[in-house]
């Protein structure tokens, strides 16, 4: 009975890995789609084949952090993963109808801390990795903001001589799917490292694996393969919201916010740090914002984010909370 | 002053607040991204004030009709 539901809760691991994908796919495609490198259908392609490629190049850092950082490994059974799924699940589809691009990472930190705590109280909740990942949400689109700024203002002053203003726009249309290419493999690289991070304590937590144990490879490739699958999946609200409502976009400017949100991913990817690849991005499209004017940014649907994001732990702790009290019931 | 500028300032406030909260391992980040904030800060507080030397701000539509008032008066 064990083992079924073990396998049971794994499906719904994935499962979550493949709305993530679905959810997030507009985040990898937003800026190709808005500035018509790509028609919608080639561009979950494009993303879909390169969040697969991500685990050719990172190694599993963000998934022990999730795994061994957010709450005491002998807290974990089978009841809390599921109900830290059901809460970060459950925010991402909500979130995903109400078309507000937040993060699936925070709802499922949320979810897991919400569940341990209702099962054991807060003492199980592993300070130092929280505070990591808590400090990471802001810096990572901070990150992103800065590099796209510098990119594209660099990037600006370079050509700003240029007269042939179609041929350059031609250029940087073929350097943006080099661009929303690495920033795929950098949301396949964090996102999927997750699942792979839940997945991992599962088992241990079954006694499947002991503790310390390092992520085996059908997982990584279970994981890659089900955001891969969300992201051709694809889902077309947040493109709208990522792609023209918080800044329009122009090639170079979508190549700038795109290499620079990927250039974050690659370095919080390889420390082992689970961030939000939606704040990242959206810290990235308001940096080319900036760079042309503060006025070029819509701030009422960037503050609408970000309160999203703020609301996103708490929302997704409490019904991971309400779910474990449920199935502690039975 | 310029809001852009002021903008990479409340940034570099936030990077700099967050020195203290960041493990060791990584402080070098809010560091660097406070300082690159500030950098922009005064970039940007400086192509503001420049630009409003070169193109000095006209008056508005009210007060230009307040001025054309003015001047058939007399």
């Amino acid at each position: 009975m064990e083992t079924l539901l073990l396998w049971l809760v794994v499906a719904v691991a994935l499962g979550f890995d493949y709305v993530n994908g679905f959810h997030d796919a507009a985040n990898s495609i937003a800026t190709i789609v808005s500035t018509r490198v790509l028609s919608p259908r080639w561009a979950v392609v494009w993303a879909a084949t390169f969040n697969f490629v991500a685990f050719l190049v990172f190694g599993t850092h963000v998934a022990d952090t999730i795994a061994k950082d957010v709450v005491l490994q002998d807290v974990l059974s089978i009841g809390v993963i599921f109900s830290g799924l059901v809460g970060a699940i459950s925010l991402n589809l909500i979130t995903f109808f109400l078309g507000l691009p937040t993060s699936s990472s925070h709802a499922l930190v949320g979810g897991m801390a919400g569940a341990a705590v209702a099962k054991a109280g807060t003492h199980v909740l592993v300070v130092e990795g929280i505070r990591k990942i808590a400090v990471f949400i802001v810096l990572s689109p901070l990150l992103g903001l800065a590099l796209a700024f510098v990119v594209f203002t660099v990037v600006m002053w370079v050509f700003h001589r240029s007269k042939k203003v179609d041929r350059l726009n031609r250029g940087f249309r073929r350097l943006q799917l080099v661009s929303a290419a690495a920033y795929s493999i950098g949301h396949g690289a964090n996102d999927a490292q997750k699942t792979m991070g839940i997945i991992l304590a599962l088992l241990i937590a079954a006694g499947h694996l002991p503790k310390g144990a390092d992520v085996p490879l059908w997982v990584v490739l279970a994981a890659h393969t089900a955001i891969a699958a969300g992201t051709l999946s694809g889902g077309w609200r947040i493109v709208k919201t990522m792609g023209s409502k918080i800044t329009r976009l122009q090639p170079v400017g979508g190549f700038a916010a795109e290499s620079a949100a990927a250039a974050t991913l690659f370095f919080v990817s390889a420390s082992g740090i689970p961030v939000s690849t939606t704040h990242t991005i959206t810290g990235s499209i308001i940096g080319v914002g900036t760079a042309h004017r503060v006025s070029a940014v819509r701030w009422g649907v960037a503050g609408r984010v970000v309160w999203a994001w703020v609301l996103t732990i708490p929302i997704a702790a409490a019904i991971a909370a309400a779910t474990y009290a449920v199935v502690a019931a039975f | 002053m310029d809001r852009r500028a002021l903008f990479f300032l409340g940034a570099a406030a936030v990077s700099a607040a967050l020195y203290p909260a960041t493990d060791t391992q990584h402080r070098w980040v809010c560091l660097a991204l406070a300082v690159v904030y500030t950098v922009l800060a005064v970039g940007s507080a400086l192509d503001a004030w420049s630009r409003q030397r070169r193109h000095p701000a006209r008056p508005g539509p009210r007060a230009r009709k307040g001025q054309e008032a003015g001047s058939g008066s007399s």
